[in-house]
């Protein structure tokens, strides 16, 4: 079945195509597009990770079993794609019921620095009943503060039922290695608005005047640290009066982080483009006009601006960027060479 | 066109792996033990027979020393009993002691047959000994594992 739907799939796009079709395309592309990285995101939101730079070098991983204040629990070090937290799994045999008290849970970083988790409005007190086993989550604090960490110490006051006085969970943690893009979140969409001066052009397009101004979207997402996939949007006007240049491509981005706050994008991509004219003073009254295959790739540079937090998480950033845009038309009006410049003004989540 | 786009999500979900057990942290008379690790994709099919690999973290949270011997390892599954080869994660070494609160992760590799034809799954108890405690876990092994 799952070959089948491929199959009907990659036919339903060969015809299009060879019909030149082109509407059609982009829509089949873009539906199965949609739906495999759909499906790509789920996947990686399901996906745990255990922090390999704090593997115990005995064990080959970061858990940690403790047998303390007559309660089991075990500790990992876990992320997923956007947060780091511990996975805190507790067995209680003691014959009374226990409160975990998670909204004073106590970091101490690297030996004297002290953090709470507390606000966070994840962290709730769990209470274990005498034969339960409960899994909970203690949020770390983001990715990017956390990879500068090197031992971690993490205190969970416990209240058991009968006494008044609070008993503490101690573990500890130690890094054993670093790893690249410690920092960097993945399954991450970014939405950007571009704009920009035409600069040069070449070919059959040079017939229709000379363009002013580039305006469009682009849509990324990476599925690791530095790989991803996307669409763009691109308008280029005003051919003296003839009309625009509507570009629409799918793309592969490369982002390399050259500080934290600042990354350089490059997007080749494959596409097409059709002329869209202006019926007031067309240019080729009365005749088809034919759309064309092409080829683009933008350079970028992202600044992020700021970024919108809860808990300890990051929920969205802003940045703007700068660069250029260079894309090639295979025949038509549009055949031929075109460069502009991109400003940009985005927002990641 | 919405049809084809439900189609293809169905199938793709078939594509995420089964779960074979259930995270468990308990405690025996002398040992915390955990199978955290469980690798529910970790299944490799060679000859007839299936491949299981399981990951446990023991603790010895006893006031003294104790001896752990592995070589009696084993998974019962169908109503037989398997061999299963268990040692320790960095070690690799099948018979050791074990102090007072430390810990350490054994690695266990076995074999089953598999059962020509069935079309249900099985539930097998993987049994490691620990000194004169008995660890046992569940594990699923699924109809599809005996295609």
């Amino acid at each position: 079945m799952k070959k089948l739907n491929v199959f009907i799939f990659s036919l339903f796009l060969s015809f299009s195509a060879m019909a030149q079709n082109w509407d059609s395309v982009v829509i089949v592309a873009g539906t199965f597009g949609t739906i495999i990285s759909s499906q790509y995101a789920v996947y990686q939101s399901l996906i745990k990770r255990e922090l390999k730079g704090w593997a115990n070098k005995e064990t080959g991983t970061s858990v940690k079993l403790e047998n303390q204040c007559g309660i089991q629990t075990e500790f990992h070090l876990i992320g997923d794609y956007k947060r780091n937290y511990i996975m805190m799994a507790v067995s209680n045999h003691s014959g009374k019921q226990v409160a975990l008290n998670f909204r004073q849970v106590k970091f101490t970083i690297n030996g004297d620095r002290v953090r709470y988790p507390g606000y966070s409005y994840q962290v709730a007190d769990e209470m274990v009943n005498d034969g339960w086993w409960v899994l909970a989550n203690i949020p770390l604090p983001m990715k990017d503060e956390f990879a500068s960490y090197e031992h971690l110490k993490v205190e969970i006051p416990i209240f058991t039922t009968g006494s008044k006085e609070s008993c503490t969970i101690v573990t500890e943690f130690k890094r054993s290695a670093r790893y690249p893009n410690e920092d960097v979140s993945f399954n991450y969409f970014e939405f950007m608005f571009d704009t920009g001066p035409s600069l040069t052009q070449t070919g059959n397009v040079d017939r229709l005047g000379d363009p002013n101004i580039i305006w469009g979207m682009d849509f990324n997402w990476y599925f690791s640290a530095m790989h991803g996939v996307g669409m763009a949007f691109q308008w280029e006007s005003d051919f003296t009066s003839n009309g625009s240049i509507f570009s629409g491509d799918f793309h592969y981005v490369y982002r390399r982080f050259l500080t934290p706050k600042f990354s350089f994008n490059f997007e080749p991509g494959v596409g097409y483009q059709t002329l869209v004219q202006d019926y007031n003073n067309c240019y080729r009254c009365n005749q088809n006009l034919s759309s064309t295959l092409m080829v683009d790739y933008r350079l970028m540079f992202n600044y992020v601006l700021g970024t919108w937090n809860m808990a300890d998480v990051e929920i969205m950033n802003f940045f703007i960027g700068a660069g250029v845009v260079h894309q090639y038309g295979f025949s038509g009006e549009t055949n031929g060479s075109r460069l502009g410049l991109l400003f940009r003004l985005g927002m990641g989540f | 066109m919405k049809l084809l786009c439900l189609l293809l999500i169905a199938s793709c979900s078939s594509y995420f792996p089964p779960i074979r057990g259930q995270y468990t942290l308990s405690t025996l008379k002398h040992f915390m033990i955990s199978n955290m690790y469980v690798n529910p994709s970790n299944l490799l099919k060679e000859n007839g027979q299936i491949l299981i690999q399981y990951d446990v973290i023991v603790k010895n949270i006893d006031q003294k020393p104790h001896k752990i011997n592995l070589k009696d390892s084993s998974i019962r599954f169908n109503e037989k009993k398997f061999p299963m080869n268990c040692s320790r994660f960095l070690q690799k070494d099948q018979q050791f002691d074990l102090k007072n609160e430390e810990q350490t992760r054994i690695v266990c590799l076995g074999k089953v047959e598999k059962i020509q034809g069935s079309k249900s799954d099985y539930r097998s108890i993987i049994e490691i000994p620990l000194d004169q405690d008995i660890a046992k876990f569940d594990y699923l092994l699924r109809a599809e594992d005996f295609e």
